[in-house]
Parts: structure tokens; sequence; C-alpha cells
């Protein structure tokens, strides 16, 4: 088994959650249209966006536990989201409007 | 942490009793832990700060939200959106404001200093306390402008903050890192990136309103075309 350092394993669990709650604020409408284009987003890409989003949360929430155990991982996950789901939230509030 | 260990018997070694953590207690021990985060977990710290400041934003932005659905209703600023206005102005940079104070009066005060009878950790308290009700009275007296008034003072705040313990100390941020007290750093660059953030959204205010502005100035004029 290859030792991984906790420090990996929490970038991983950072990059997973913010690039997970970025797909899923991507698979809905509005934003779509707001950064991708003006176009109507395809029922196939808001449907893959939600798998990814769904999925790299998740991951997030295993690379939590690999780092910290699960007493630990209970509290960074939630605390994780919360940033994560907030930078997503202010990003879309600071684009253009188009 | 009480609660662990086990006992044996001293002659035979046979286990008497095994102190395991029964579920009440390792519950309780959980939760007191997520609230008091006493442990060793840096990015859990950051975390737990930045959920605090989400906290900020989600009331500032509700009552926002709350005063502007009022203010649509009646066209002008009726008393309960000027009275919720001053609360949450004083609940949001008010409060930040205060803090900065609590931070200078330590600096500004030696170690030891006693005044009208209080000791300096009682007179920062003081200090936070004071800024933060003047922040409530200026901004029931300024209203709206209030904002970016407390926004500049914010600024102003980190920078006095930091430059004061640089001048009572020598400790200034390289200083600080170079001999490893992060936490003295830490603090400084938290200290400097929050005036930034103040600067910044000083200047997207004065931007908005200005459009603002030039919005009104163009209705005015359009309407006083029409009717001529």
């Amino acid at each position: 088994m290859i030792e991984i350092s906790d420090g990996i394993w929490l970038v991983l669990a950072v990059l997973s959650a913010f690039l997970g709650c970025g797909c899923l604020a991507l698979s809905q409408e509005k934003h779509w249209r707001r950064i991708i284009s003006a176009a109507q987003s395809g029922a196939k890409a808001k449907i893959c966006l939600k798998c990814a989003g769904w999925a790299l949360v998740s991951f997030s929430l295993v690379f939590c536990v690999l780092r910290d155990g699960a007493s630990f991982a209970v509290l960074l996950w939630p605390m994780l989201m919360a940033a994560a789901g907030m930078s997503a939230a202010m990003a879309l509030a600071l684009m253009p409007n188009r | 942490m009480t609660g662990f260990g086990a006992t044996y018997d001293l002659y035979t070694g046979e286990l008497l009793s095994d102190h395991v953590q029964g579920p009440i207690f390792a519950t309780h021990s959980w939760l007191s832990g997520a609230h008091y985060i006493q442990f060793d977990h840096w990015p859990l710290r950051w975390l737990y700060f930045l959920g605090g400041l989400c906290g900020c934003v989600m009331i500032a932005s509700g009552n926002i939200f709350w005063m502007r659905a009022r203010m649509r209703k009646s066209g002008e600023d009726p008393i309960k959106v000027r009275v919720v206005r001053a609360l949450t102005i004083g609940a949001t940079t008010g409060i930040v404001a205060g803090s900065a104070a609590f931070l200078i009066v330590n600096r500004m005060l030696s170690d030891g200093s006693i005044l009208f009878g209080a000791d300096r950790s009682e007179l920062e308290v003081w200090g936070f306390f004071i800024v933060w009700i003047l922040s409530f009275a200026h901004a029931a007296l300024t209203g709206k402008r209030a904002w970016s008034a407390q926004i500049w003072l914010i600024a102003a705040f980190g920078v006095i903050a930091v430059a004061l313990n640089w001048i009572t100390t020598g400790d200034h941020i390289f200083e600080a890192a170079g001999r490893g007290l992060w936490s003295v750093a830490g603090m400084d660059l938290v200290l400097l990136s929050g005036s930034a953030v103040a600067i910044s959204a000083a200047f997207r205010l004065r931007k908005t309103d200005r459009l603002k502005r030039n919005d009104q100035s163009r209705l005015v004029r359009a309407t006083r075309d029409a009717a001529e």
C-alpha cells in the first residue's frame, strides 16, 4: 500500500468538494446560461453534470474519512461542504450578468 | 478525559472491570469536541472560521432581502426598514469594527495599566462594546451611507492593528514568520486581507451607487421630457 500523506488527502477532499459544488450549480439551467452559453443546456449535459457533482461530493467524503477517520470526517466534511457551497454561490454572484 | 482504563485483580490478573466509554458519554464528548474544537486540527479551525463568516453573510443577506421587499412595497423608507437597517449594519460591519477595536485597545495599553478601576483585559472588552454600540447609533443616524463609512473604518482599523503590533512588539509579518511565529504572522495576514476585502467592497458599493444615481437621473430626465 502506498503511503499517502494527510496533506494530499486534504487537497483531494477540498478539490473534489469545490468541483462537485461547481458541477451541481452548472447542472441548473439558470447558472448554465450565465456561465457556459446563452443557449439551453441539453438534458444529457444536465444529467452528466448532476452525476459528476454528486460523485465528486461523495468522493470528498471518502477522502475526509481516509484522512481523519470517521469521527473527524463527520465534522470536516460538512464544514468543507459549507465552504464549497458558499464559494460556488459567491463565484456565481460575482460573474457578470449576460 | 476520564472514563478510560481497566481494573485487574492484583493477585490473579483477572480482569475485574473494563471502563469502556458508554454510548451517552461518547456522544457527549464528541459533541463538546465539536463545539470547543480544542484539538490540533488546523484545517478544521479555518473551516470553523469560514463557517462563522458564512453565518454573517446569511444574516446580512436575509435582512437586506427583507428590507428590499418592504421598500419596494412603499417606495419610501418606513421606520421598520430604518430600524432593521441600523441593526443589520451594526450586526455585520459594526461587530467587525468592534473586534478590531478590541485588538487596538490591547496594543495601545501596556500590560497592567488600570483605567476607571478596570485592568487591560476588561478595557479591551469595553473597547469592543463601545465601538459596537456606537456603530448601531451611527447606522441609525446616517442610514444607508453608514455601510460605506463603516467599511472604511474596518479597513483603517485592520491596518492600524497590524501597525500597532509592529510598533509595540517589533514583530512585523516577515519577522514573525521568519521566527516561526505563525499565530502572529497569520493574525496580521488575516487583518491585512480583511482590510483589502473591505476596501474592494467600499469601491464596489461606490460603483453601484453611482450606477443607481445615473439610472435615477436618466429616469427623471425621461419623465421630464415626456411631460414636456
